[in-house]
């Protein structure tokens, strides 16, 4: 085992709360992995949470498995695991909900995951290829705490099926992060957050990550980080007022996917308030970059709040990216793509 | 499919699902009963009809079917393209997939008491097995 992957297996792992923990029922954590490929971009997310419904079952904690594909469309699904299903590790990395696993196989992360109701699977290896970043209490959230691990460069090998469409990916550009904390759906809290790649990671060393806190109004930012990454380590780190944020215009579409697809009836907008056109500008001590995140297509997955009877919107938007600048004393230059989620109310 | 089930109607369906609301998001369940009372709705669904009435903290089906306020009329596999999102609500109705008969302003509390059903339903345990329930009737009466 190598030491980037010693420092994943040490790092990347579940944690769980013990039930009787009073902050049991707030508790959530997910396993989050994107992948750009050149025809079809994919989001695979797999959570554990406390069941905060008004009647349960059981304290078992409610297993849920997203996925989403872009290729010709959207599709995806938002799945509920048989909490009988769920096997995993606290103090490894392997999971299974269902038939949906993540392990931490050698180098890579092993991921299987196939829908219960729409015909979408995926078998991927995911090779990372930079240091992570931690960053505790990474938002500022009324009693509670969100904790943030972030993989922002691996290499993704494997194949997607969307109905009768089969995407063979190799070395695609990829993305893992790791959340938990302790909060609840509908709290005043919201986020902007986003990465990027450059579309082929063996041609550029460049790569960021973006994560804009704010209250739900969004009209307070509450924290503020712009990281960039040079090929396997953290290169420079631009905080709060270090980073100026400007948008425009509104990304239009007929018709937003929402999942799970029952969400679309009790939360039926058809419009969205992302922007078109989201720009930041990091400057501090004589370095400065220019990034330009421009959105191409979005799909929302809808929550049911925890706190009332609304939800909450996390609209997951692909886009094309742009990043100019310097660090160092060091040209930075960037073109790619990114996946950008702008959390609403 | 268990033979220990109940044997399933609309009404049987309606009333279950009523039931779970009540039980499992009681917050959802009064919301809707306030927004439909003093009002009644009949549903009407492949020859099948079922007329709910609303009180402010309860609603309950009738025995026998009475002059509603508000009347839906469509198809159970209508009703799945709606849940599926194949179909959005607005282009039901402007398709005449879904029929509704009533004054504006029954019509307007009828899509709250709707919405506030939905959202209820997203949360309580119990749906998940009473919509798997209503996809198989509807793929067996299909076949």
């Amino acid at each position: 085992m190598d030491t980037l992957t010693r420092l994943i297996a040490s790092s990347d792992h579940l944690h769980l709360p013990p039930f009787d923990d009073a902050r049991a029922r707030r508790y959530k954590e997910w396993l989050h992995f994107c992948v750009l490929g050149p025809e079809v971009q994919l989001i695979l997310n797999l959570s554990l949470s406390g069941d905060t419904r008004p009647v349960k079952r059981s304290d078992e904690r409610l297993a849920r498995v997203i996925v989403l594909t872009h290729d010709e469309a959207w599709d995806g699904d938002v799945d509920l695991i048989l909490p009988s299903t769920v096997q995993l590790h606290p103090s490894e990395i392997d999971l299974r909900l269902g038939h949906n696993t993540v392990e931490l196989r050698d180098t890579a992360f092993v991921v299987s995951a196939a829908l219960q109701e729409r015909p979408v699977a995926l078998a991927f290896k995911l090779r990372p290829l930079a240091m992570p970043l931690l960053m505790h209490n990474s938002m500022t959230l009324p009693d509670g705490d969100m904790n943030w691990l972030v993989m922002p460069r691996l290499f993704a090998s494997g194949t997607v099926t969307v109905d009768q469409r089969v995407h063979i990916l190799k070395d695609a550009p990829a993305y893992h992060d790791h959340n938990w904390g302790h909060w609840l759906w509908g709290q005043d809290f919201a986020w902007q957050w986003g990465f990027a790649l450059p579309d082929n990671l063996s041609e550029s060393p460049w790569n960021v990550v973006f994560c804009r806190a704010t209250n739900r109004a969004r009209n307070r930012v509450t924290g503020l980080t712009l990281a960039l990454w040079k090929n396997d380590c953290v290169h420079r780190v631009f905080t709060q007022r270090e980073i100026k944020v400007s948008q425009a215009g509104y990304l239009r579409r007929k018709r937003v996917d929402k999942y799970p697809r029952v969400m679309a009836l009790a939360s039926p907008e058809s419009t969205t308030d992302v922007p078109r056109l989201l720009e930041f500008v990091a400057a501090s001590n004589g370095d400065e970059v220019s990034c330009r995140f421009s959105a191409d297509d979005v799909a929302q997955v809808v929550i049911p709040n925890e706190t009332d009877l609304d939800s909450t919107a996390v609209n997951q938007v692909i886009g094309r990216f742009e990043m100019e600048g310097h660090v160092g004393g060091e040209a930075v230059s960037m073109k790619g793509r990114g996946i950008f989620e702008f959390l609403v109310a | 499919m268990s033979s220990s089930w109940p044997e399933f109607s609309l009404a049987w369906f309606v009333a279950a699902s009523l039931e779970a609301l009540r039980e499992e998001c009681p917050e959802a369940y009064t919301l809707m009963c306030a927004q439909l009372a003093p009002r009644r709705a009949r549903l009407v669904i492949e020859g099948e009809t079922v007329t709910l009435a609303f009180a402010a903290s309860e609603a309950r089906l009738l025995k026998q079917s009475r002059r509603p306020s508000v009347q839906l009329t469509t198809t159970r596999q209508i009703i799945l393209n709606v849940i599926d999102a194949r179909l959005s609500l607005e282009e039901a109705v402007l398709a005449d997939a879904i029929v509704l008969k009533g004054h504006l302003n029954d019509l307007s509390a009828f899509h709250a008491g709707l919405i506030s059903y939905v959202r209820g339903a997203v949360r309580c345990p119990s749906f998940p097995p009473l919509l798997d329930r209503f996809r198989y009737e509807t793929t067996r009466r299909a076949t």
